[in-house]
């Protein structure tokens, strides 16, 4: 994760380069992290957008961030855990199936044991919130339990305890699967 | 031996106690071995995260991310430039237009000659010069005037005759 940094330009102002340079970079990883709450596509890209350009207008602020990554990952989970609040999980569910049913599969997708993939991703999807965060923190994103913690406002032994319930979770469910 | 050290990193794994190099070590085993029975749900689980870091944005995004927080290009305008122009002239008119009649510098000329000079003797000289320059000017101008009497007198007599 990057440390703390000088996006000011000599006018005092944040140009459109460095918002290009610093801001836009962490959409993919914004959009993962917003993934992991909200499934739905649609409402995962909502987010991310409205989480760049909260950062956009509090671009004074930025300054004291020490970690700007950290900090809009974290504005991220608030923002989709007041959206799962606002909207309800039994219809962002919903919104989920129409969405996978559209999108268009990536090569690697074709070449990939379809069945199993989704099997897996919807047992991530499953885990509580807290647990479902841990793992797409650590697993997909490669975070240390440090940076976690930091993200989720949470104590480390905590994050090791979730990312362990987890993990055991998939693996009783995935063992299942295969042995019967 | 090696199936050893594989058996031990993948319980370490799932308990969540494995660091980022050793899961870098599972990834690399599983990716130079096929897929047996025994690691299935890891090879699974590893193939699975691969496929979410896929998932991306598209450059659609970053177009409409710039859109939205770039600032609005100012359009230029003659029309403000137009109403101080206009303002200007209406200013330059009214001047010329409203000014005194009587120019401040004739005035300065009639003033040279108050009070030029301290020494009344030499006042009174130049007074004398400036009278005396009128009586010669005049005299002349009766020449002149004499000249038409003659003509005025010429003009009787032959009415006369």
């Amino acid at each position: 994760m990057q440390s703390s940094l000088n996006i000011y330009n000599t006018f005092g102002r944040v140009t459109t380069d460095q918002f290009k340079q610093y801001i836009l970079p962490l959409k993919n990883k914004l959009y993962r992290f917003a993934l992991s709450f909200v499934s739905n596509e649609a409402d995962a890209k909502d987010v991310v957008q409205d989480v760049m350009i909260k950062s956009w207008q509090r671009i004074e602020d930025i300054d004291a961030i020490k970690n700007l990554e950290a900090w809009c990952i974290t504005m991220t989970k608030n923002r989709c855990l007041d959206l799962i609040r606002k909207k309800g999980r039994h219809n962002l569910d919903l919104d989920d199936q129409l969405h996978i049913a559209s999108r268009e599969p990536s090569p690697l997708e074709k070449t990939v044991t379809d069945d199993s993939m989704k099997r897996i991703e919807s047992l991530i999807e499953d885990l509580p919130d807290n647990q479902r965060a841990v793992i797409t923190l650590r697993d997909i994103e490669g975070y240390t339990y440090k940076e976690i913690a930091k993200i989720l406002e949470l104590d480390m032994n905590h994050v090791k305890v979730l990312l362990h319930r987890s993990r055991m979770a998939i693996k009783s469910k995935l063992e299942g699967l295969y042995t019967t | 031996m090696e199936n050893i050290r594989i058996d031990q990193l993948e319980q370490k794994f799932w308990n969540g106690q494995t660091t980022p190099e050793e899961e870098i070590e599972i990834k690399s085993w599983l990716s130079s071995h096929d897929k047996t029975k025994s690691k299935a749900a890891l090879h699974d689980y590893f193939q699975s995260l691969d496929l979410a870091r896929e998932k991306t944005l598209e450059q659609s995004f970053d177009d409409e991310m710039i859109k939205l927080i770039a600032p609005k290009k100012k359009t230029f305008s003659i029309r403000p430039l137009l109403r101080v122009a206009a303002a200007i002239l209406i200013v330059f008119v009214a001047y010329f237009a409203l000014r005194p009649t009587t120019q401040p510098d004739q005035m300065a000329d009639h003033s040279e000659f108050v009070d030029t000079f301290e020494d009344s003797e030499r006042a009174y000289l130049e007074v004398k010069k400036a009278l005396m320059m009128v009586s010669t000017n005049m005299n002349s101008g009766l020449k002149h005037t004499q000249m038409l009497g003659k003509f005025d007198e010429a003009k009787t007599q032959m009415r006369n005759n």
